[in-house]
């Protein structure tokens, strides 16, 4: 039964008596709150179970301050903005997401490299066992000529997890980065020694164009494996989204090396500075997929599909700002569509037909011809269709046999 | 020391809008019917609430929320089940406190949409 006009706006006035000031007071009803699963961050991690705790509306803004863990927080005024969102995410809790990345970034570089030595005496002189190696052969220290030398370098660089500070502009400083070096060094040289008897006995018989009177020999002179702990004192990274995730680079990095490798000052000095560079230079970006992507808004059971656009910092947070749309909301359409099918019950109805309303939201779809909704399968409601109600394209798609069926039977 | 939240979810009155929009589009706002329906307190067996169309609330500058939507109530009355669709604006207030947000209804306005004839 329909409720009388006059029956509402008794209740409108017994509500507006209830809740006034002079009387009981306003109504108060609470609710309990839901809790938001972030998913996770990156592949393997877990998912964050976040409690929301504080609420504050201005005008035209809603803001939601949210915790890891349940209590009332305090939630200051949130900056203006002109995106849909603004996520403002604390150090701690940037660091925790950052830390959750970072368990799937790979932590190991490995690199390589060859040091030339312009003095070959400054080898000769760390390694003076190489040198017993040549004249054990029965040569004459005075007839070994070096041509040059080097050293070289392969090394796994293994990073820990950071700690990260957030600073002005986007950027934050990373301290106290435990870095592990294991590294393979092999100094070597190139000597010239005069052919021995045999071979330029052999040489003489068989002369070949060009050939050279001396041999050359690549000496090792060492073969090196070096482990070290150093640690990144101080480096900048700037925050940037790439493909929709937030990335964490490195642009420079701060460290103390200092490499007690038994080899000669300079060679030590390049290598040094070899690695720093590669240390900065392979430092793995950190990608964090923002759990906002998927996100799943509570209460209303939707997600919206996010564009992240700017990325704003200041000491202590980080700002991220997106747009937001829903798949489920069109963009206006005009004029409105006269006929409006039931995708599930596969019915289509008049604009106005009294069942039109039970069809559910989702399972709407408005057409501008009756013709097209019948090609498409549906049949004629028996309110407002009813000559069509046993309307069937699906055998040959086509809507003038089925109506001509439909009348024969009629 | 006040504690500040770990995050802070900033969203304009347009992107709710369309959420609620979504909602009811999706899931004919399911969960915000059962949330309005809870705060109404005609979530019980003899009384029920269904949205017509999707919500629109407006922040107004003094912190509180302007919500307008169209709803079917029907209720038993002496064994008669009574109904009608409305157009309701409300006036809230909300804020948290111990783990619980709380609705202030300050103020209603209701409009019948269709009339006993239908």
């Amino acid at each position: 039964m329909r409720t009388p006009r006059f029956a509402v706006s008794l209740m409108e006035g017994a509500l507006r008596g209830i809740m006034s000031r002079q009387a009981a007071g306003s109504v108060v009803r609470s609710v309990s709150l839901p809790t938001i699963t972030i998913p996770p961050v990156a592949p393997g991690a877990s998912e964050l179970e976040v409690h929301i705790t504080s609420l504050m509306v201005r005008e035209g803004t809603l803001a939601l301050g949210a915790s890891n863990e349940p209590g009332e927080t305090v939630l200051a005024p949130p900056s203006p903005h002109s995106q849909d969102l603004m996520i403002r995410m604390t150090e701690p809790f940037l660091e925790r997401l950052l830390n959750e990345a970072w368990d799937s970034t790979p932590h190991v570089a490995e690199v390589r490299r060859r040091f030339d030595v312009p003095d070959p005496r400054s080898l000769l002189d760390v390694f003076k066992g190489a040198m017993d190696v040549l004249l054990a052969r029965g040569l004459r220290r005075d007839r070994i000529r070096v041509d040059r030398s080097w050293v070289e370098a392969d090394a796994v660089l293994q990073y820990s997890c950071p700690s990260v500070r957030l600073l002005e502009g986007g950027r934050v400083e990373i301290t106290a980065c435990p870095l592990h070096i294991g590294a393979r060094l092999r100094p070597r040289m190139e000597a010239a020694t005069p052919r021995g008897f045999l071979r330029w006995l052999k040489g003489s018989l068989m002369p070949r164009k060009g050939r050279e009177q001396e041999e050359k020999e690549v000496v090792d002179l060492a073969d090196l494996s070096k482990e070290q702990d150093l640690r990144i004192v101080k480096a900048t990274a700037r925050l940037s989204i790439e493909g929709g995730d937030l990335m964490v680079k490195i642009e420079d990095v701060d460290m103390d090396v200092r490499l007690d490798w038994g080899l000669p000052g300079d060679v030590i000095e390049k290598i040094s500075a070899w690695i720093m560079e590669q240390t900065a230079e392979r430092f793995p970006p950190i990608r964090v997929r923002l759990p906002i992507e998927s996100i799943m808004i509570p209460v209303l059971g939707v997600s919206p599909v996010v564009r992240l656009n700017e990325l704003r910092g200041g000491k202590g947070y980080l700002d991220v700002h997106a747009d937001v749309d829903f798949i489920e909301v069109p963009p206006p359409i005009s004029p409105l569509p006269r006929f409006l099918a039931d995708g599930q019950l596969m019915l289509v109805h008049r604009e106005g037909c009294p069942t039109a309303h039970q069809v559910p939201e989702n399972a709407k779809i408005g057409y501008f011809s009756l013709y097209d909704a019948l090609h498409d399968g549906y049949r004629g409601c028996p309110d407002c269709l009813s000559i069509y109600r046993h309307a069937n394209t699906t055998e040959d798609g086509d809507v003038g046999r089925s109506v001509e069926r439909v009348m024969k039977k009629v | 020391m006040d504690k500040e939240p770990d995050i802070v979810i900033s969203m304009k009155e347009g992107a709710i809008n369309r959420a609620l929009a979504a909602s009811f589009y999706a899931n004919q706002g399911n969960g915000l019917t059962a949330l309005l329906s809870k705060a109404l307190q005609i979530d019980g067996a003899d009384r029920g609430l269904r949205l017509l169309d999707p919500p629109m609330v407006v922040m107004l500058d003094d912190g509180t929320t302007v919500a307008t939507f169209g709803a079917e109530a029907w209720g038993m009355v002496l064994g008669v089940r009574l109904e009608a669709d409305v157009s309701a604006s409300a006036r809230l207030g909300a804020w948290i406190a111990d783990d619980q947000a709380l609705m202030e209804i300050q103020d209603i306005d209701l409009d019948m949409i269709s009339s006993p004839a239908g």
